[in-house]
């Protein structure tokens, strides 16, 4: 097996193999969600459905469902749902579950996007702070907090900043929504709010997005950069005391090259964090979205769970599966594009 | 170095965009008076009410401003000086008048001239006709059971007479009172037959799938022109509607789920109405000056519901021991905030010739009801599951206070909250115990308002409370022909006191309207059905 | 005997038990707190909203319950399921460990479908808690059961890699081939010599589990999908707080908050102990 893949697919085998996985698990996260629903306990028909329901109203939502047949025939046509994309009707508002999903999902993505690029600046500028000023006040807070900042949840610092920069400094813009009070959402064309205002050349949407944004971003960035500022930080002290840095020191190489050098060798571990980081942050986003108004997926799920709409929790779960299995893919990717010994197949280290 | 600079770069940065950001965050000086900006809860999850899906609130206001019906109760200045719906009378929408026949049991309705719908299409009486076809014969329709036993066969029942000439004709001049509630309300939208059935199909003849994703398929005073999922939805004046184009051009109706929320938008002068607020906010906001509150007595029925088919409540006793176990004024001054009043019975005292012989007011008497449960058999108490929605809030703080103080009256209460679709489930089913629910009677007609909770069939009784008397009682009633006169009111009286003593139904209070209006606007008006009526609304 | 090595320094050994007395503190309102209460942390107290004062150390809520009652209160809960969590999730992972990491590197059925499992959990750490979660929320009911068994599902797979990552790692030292030997039986050199060893692990990571148990429950009462009112849980008195805070009531959501924030806090320091330890 494997000397026929590496001679059809050659060097470029680490990262085809990767991707040809990816509809294997999401398979099993099919099969898995299926298991999930058939084990509520209880008759999810009657469960779910109000008004007066007669014999053929129970056959039709049961189908709907996809609980008539047998348990084969279920899951043979569940899988083929969801391979075909088709994730049913929501049982609330009847539209159809991808069609609710594509009005929101891009909301949270552009979110979770904006988010990990705060963080990723974030954590490599105080990382950087860390290592080569130790001895800065500034640099001592941030270690103290890459320590502990784990402890205090998103929803906690979501509160507490709500309180004092909008409710007692009137600094940040009240937290109803994504634009200023009567502003009307621009014309979608992506999807993505911050994005159709600035295709639509809309400034005082697009500014007034990023005023509505600034608090929401802070708090994921302050809850989630702990972690990479902790990992960057220490794959930095590893790297100084490393010999190809202190030979790159030594040979006279400039400053900027030393320290180019040393966080890529810093980079493996914490990209791998990065992946972890991104589902974090999706979870973050789900409460944060929540709090501040800002429309989205979070509340769409949650308003799902109150309202026990089984397709609709359904199709959320696969789809943010899919999310995180690209997201991981992704990772993997450029993790193994940074490390060659990390790539499968590579002769050296076996993972 | 570098690093250091930079971000005190972004730092200002960051603050330049905030302070800059914030003149266009003051709002306009000029706000339009012909667009006003509404904050509900959430969107309806359908557009056609006769499609099933539930009667929330975001629903009903959707569809009587999206549609129309042939008449309806007519608004009045009420006592506390709100506009208000006078129950007892009716005037014409989409009818410009009606006749009755001699025997009083045919009711000929005359269409307006000149109404076409939002499609375009003159208004007919096949519209008419096909409308209440459509509602009869669509399963998860409410309408069947709502309209018996005044109409049950529209296609023997209603008559075509000319293209702007309908009747009906129902089997006994007592129901005509109640037939005449039953069309100014929700169910009895008239829909633009044209429309829907060239969107029909085999599978959907009536285009009633088609209809719960699609809007604009009626008469009615606002068309629905964009719709964003979870967001927004904007609402423009018809200006073909029946009565006139409304004042406010432009509904832009927003959602928040937190009711702090929709309060903080009104606060903020976001938005000029704000919806299903709670109490404690509405006091609040009304200290602050930023709303003024309406004061009018509503149907907006706070009630508890015990089960009667079923231990602990299928004795009577135990029943009228719980009416002295919840703590009525404390539930309205803490949860409502003084914004609710008592009421004993079901029927509106407002009605004409309103007979309260007998009706005595429940307390909260903990002694009394331990007392009352020793008497029937239970000196250690009784336990039960109280169900309440999970989404009305001031449902699950009421829940709360029950269950702290009906404890000193012997009564352990577990809270359950569930979905409303679950609520309406276990309530069809009679599967709870008790439970708590804010509903309104949307036709006040008095055989309707004792008649619909009470109903023979399993699945049309809300407290699984069968009583062959009380049934021949109202059906009696339901037959003299002067629904309002003394003989009637005395039959109506009897009837009340029969369910006050039986306690299947304890009504709690009555909820004062629960929406918040900015200072500039203007044309709140009581509607049974608790919803806004936008055609009525102006702003400054 | 080398004077140099006789005695430790006295501070050193002090300063260090000192991280376990934030979460002992914790525990012990926990378990005092019908006591410490002073109201029913599940009834109608007071009027409603009411700032801290003599009788309202914490203020009431906006139902008029007694806050300092129902932190308490919520303390016992939320402990309680962490620690439910943390037992199941360590169960559930050791014995999920020693089986894949045993039956890995073998031949045949047993392999593949210990690889399988090992890569199937691997999948399953990637969707974010909270979702897992709030799913197995929506199908199952909350209760604290589900609650524990929601935990313990997100947590197991990153808790058995490490165990199976120790079970590799101890299946080539030298006492295990001794065993065998010696002709224990496979089983047996499983539970006595592998597990006690391959535990390590997961004990030092407990109190990390303990932490996001803590917060999931929180996070789950936040988004208003946790235990049922009125019970007393920090996340929902946080959410409810959250509109108050939002008008200047700061008192609702602030002291929920705290307690929350230190007791993870003071795991987090609990924990950083038993690392050193080792």
């Amino acid at each position: 097996m494997n000397r026929l893949l590496n001679r059809t697919l050659g060097t470029q085998r680490w990262w085809v193999t990767r991707i040809l996985v990816l509809p294997l698990h999401l398979l099993v996260f099919a099969v898995v969600t299926f298991f999930l629903v058939r084990a509520i306990p209880g008759d999810p028909v009657l469960a779910v459905t109000d008004g007066d329901i007669t014999p053929e109203q129970y056959e039709a939502v049961k189908e709907s469902l996809g609980l008539n047949g047998s348990i084969p025939e279920q899951l043979a046509r569940h899988i083929g749902n969801v391979a075909t994309f088709d994730l049913g009707d929501a049982m609330v508002s009847g539209r159809p579950v991808l069609e609710e999903f594509g009005s929101r999902l891009p909301s949270t993505l552009e979110l979770v996007f904006l988010a990990l690029l705060s963080v990723g600046i974030f954590s490599l500028f105080a990382s950087a702070l860390i290592v080569f000023r130790p001895k800065n006040p500034v640099s001592r807070v941030l270690f103290v907090y890459a320590r502990t900042a784990g402890a205090v949840p998103e929803f906690v610092w979501g509160v507490a900043a709500i309180f004092l920069f909008y409710a007692t400094l009137h600094w940040a813009p009240a937290p109803l929504g994504r634009v200023a009070g009567r502003m009307r959402m621009p014309e979608t064309v992506t999807g993505f709010p911050l994005l159709d205002a600035l295709i639509e050349g809309n400034t005082r949407a697009a500014v007034s997005m990023i005023e509505h944004l600034v608090l929401p971003i802070a708090v994921l960035t302050i809850a989630q950069s702990a972690l990479l500022t902790k990992v960057l930080v220490s794959g930095l002290q590893e790297a100084t005391s490393a010999a190809p840095t202190r030979f790159r020191i030594a040979s006279g190489a400039p400053r900027s090259a030393v320290v180019t050098s040393m966080y890529r060798r810093a980079a493996p571990p914490a990209v791998t964090i990065v992946g972890q980081m991104t589902g974090n942050l999706v979870g973050g986003a789900v409460i944060i979205e929540a709090l501040f108004g800002l429309g989205g997926m979070g509340q769409y799920a949650v308003d799902a769970i109150n309202s026990k709409d089984i397709v609709a929790i359904q199709g959320f779960l696969i789809v943010i599966s899919v999310l995180t299995l690209l997201v991981f893919l992704l990772i993997d990717v450029a993790t193994m594009a940074l490390d060659c010994r990390r790539r499968p197949g590579a002769a050296g280290v076996a993972l | 170095m570098r690093a250091r600079r930079t971000l005190a770069t972004l730092a200002v940065a960051a603050l330049a965009l905030t302070a800059c950001g914030g003149s266009s965050e003051a709002g306009d000086d000029g706000l339009d008076p012909e667009s006003v900006v509404i904050v509900g809860a959430a969107q309806p999850a359908t557009f056609a009410y006769d499609a099933g899906g539930g009667g929330a609130y975001e629903i009903i206001e959707f569809v009587i401003n999206n549609g129309a019906t042939l008449i309806r109760y007519p608004y009045v200045e009420g006592s506390g000086g709100a506009m208000e719906q006078d129950s007892a009378d009716f005037e014409g929408v989409l009818a410009e008048s009606y006749d009755v026949s001699e025997d009083g049991r045919t009711f000929t309705f005359h269409l307006r001239e000149g109404v076409v719908s939002q499609q375009g299409n003159p208004l007919t009486a096949e519209d008419v006709r096909w409308s209440f076809e459509r509602k009869f014969n669509t399963e998860g329709s409410s309408t069947k059971a709502i309209m018996a036993p005044g109409l049950t066969d529209p296609a023997t029942q209603i008559q075509v007479i000319d293209d702007s000439t309908v009747s009906f004709t129902l089997p006994e001049a007592g129901y005509g009172q109640t037939f005449l509630g039953n069309l100014t309300v929700l169910i009895s939208q008239i829909y633009d037959s044209t429309y829907l059935l060239e969107n029909a199909t085999p599978e959907d003849p009536y285009a009633v799938e088609w209809s719960r994703s699609n809007a604009n398929f009626g008469f009615g005073a606002y068309e629905l022109t964009e719709f964003t999922p979870g967001e927004e939805m904007v609402m423009e004046a018809n200006p073909d509607y029946a009565l006139g184009e409304p004042a406010v051009k432009t509904i832009d109706y927003r959602v928040s789920q937190d009711p702090g929320t929709r309060a903080n938008l009104l606060r903020n002068g976001d938005v000029d109405i704000a919806e299903e607020l709670l109490p404690a906010d509405q006091v609040d906001l009304s200290d602050e000056g930023v709303i003024s509150l309406p004061d009018v007595k509503t149907n907006n029925l706070n009630t508890i519901q015990l089960v009667s088919n079923k231990a602990p409540f299928d004795n009577q006793a135990v029943r009228q021991a719980f009416t002295h176990a919840i703590p009525y004024q404390q539930i309205i001054d803490t949860v409502y905030r003084g914004r609710a009043e008592r009421q004993t019975g079901l029927l509106p005292t407002t009605q004409p010739g309103y007979d309260d012989t007998g009706l005595e007011e429940y307390t909260y008497d903990p002694a009394l009801a331990k007392q009352m449960l020793t008497d029937a058999g239970f000196p250690d108490g009784v336990t039960f599951t109280l169900t309440v929605s999970n989404a009305v809030p001031d449902l699950q703080e009421t829940a709360v206070q029950i269950q702290s103080f009906a404890a000193d009256a012997g009564f352990t209460v577990e809270i359950r909250e569930v979905p409303p679709a679950e609520v309406l489930t276990g309530r069809r089913d009679g599967t709870f115990e008790a439970y708590l629910l804010r509903q309104q009677l949307i036709n006040l007609a008095p055989f309707y308002v004792l008649d619909i909770w009470f109903k023979s069939a399993p699945t049309s009784n809300v407290s699984q409370f069968f009583s062959p008397e009380y049934r021949a009682l109202i059906e009696g009633g339901s037959l003299i022909p002067d629904q309002y006169g003394p003989e009637a009111n005395t039959v109506w009286n009897t009837a009340q006191q029969f369910l006050v003593d039986q306690a299947p139904v304890v009504p709690i209070a009555a909820v004062s309207p629960l929406s918040g209006f900015a200072e500039r606007m203007d044309g709140y008006a009581w509607r049974t059905d608790n919803v806004l009526d936008y055609s009525l609304l102006t702003a400054e | 005997m080398n004077t140099l090595t006789a005695k430790k320094p006295a501070t050193s050994l002090n300063l260090k038990w000192l991280k376990l007395a934030p979460i002992t503190v914790i525990v012990l309102l926990a378990v005092l707190s019908p006591v410490l209460g002073t109201f029913d942390p599940e009834r109608v107290v007071a009027d409603p909203s009411l700032s801290p004062d003599g009788d309202h150390f914490f203020g009431t809520d906006p139902s008029g319950m007694d806050i300092y009652s129902r932190v308490l209160a919520a303390a016992g809960r939320n402990l309680l399921i962490a620690t439910g969590a943390v037992v199941l999730t360590s169960i559930v992972a050791l014995a999920v460990g020693l089986l894949t990491g045993m039956n890995e590197s073998r031949s045949g059925i047993r392999a593949y479908l210990a690889r399988g499992a090992s890569r199937v959990l691997d999948l399953f750490d990637a969707v974010p808690a909270i979702i897992v979660a709030m799913v197995f929320v929506a199908l199952y009911g909350v209760s604290p059961t589900t609650l524990v068994v929601s935990i313990a599902i997100i947590m197991v797979p990153a808790q058995a890699r490490l165990v199976r990552t120790e079970v590799l790692r101890i299946r080539g030292e030298g006492y295990v081939d001794a065993a065998r030997m010696s002709g224990e039986g496979e089983f047996t050199v499983l539970v006595r010599e592998v597990a006690p060893n391959a535990s390590w692990p997961i004990i030092e990571n407990a109190s990390y589990v303990f932490g996001v148990a803590v917060i999931l429950t929180a996070a789950l009462g936040f988004l208003g999908i946790g235990l049922p009112p009125p019970t007393p849980e920090w996340g929902s008195m946080i959410s409810r707080g959250a509109s108050d805070a939002a008008v200047g009531r700061w008192w609702s959501a602030l002291f929920p908050a705290l307690a929350l924030s230190l007791t993870v806090g003071s795991v987090a320091l609990a924990s950083s102990l038993i690392r050193t330890r080792r």
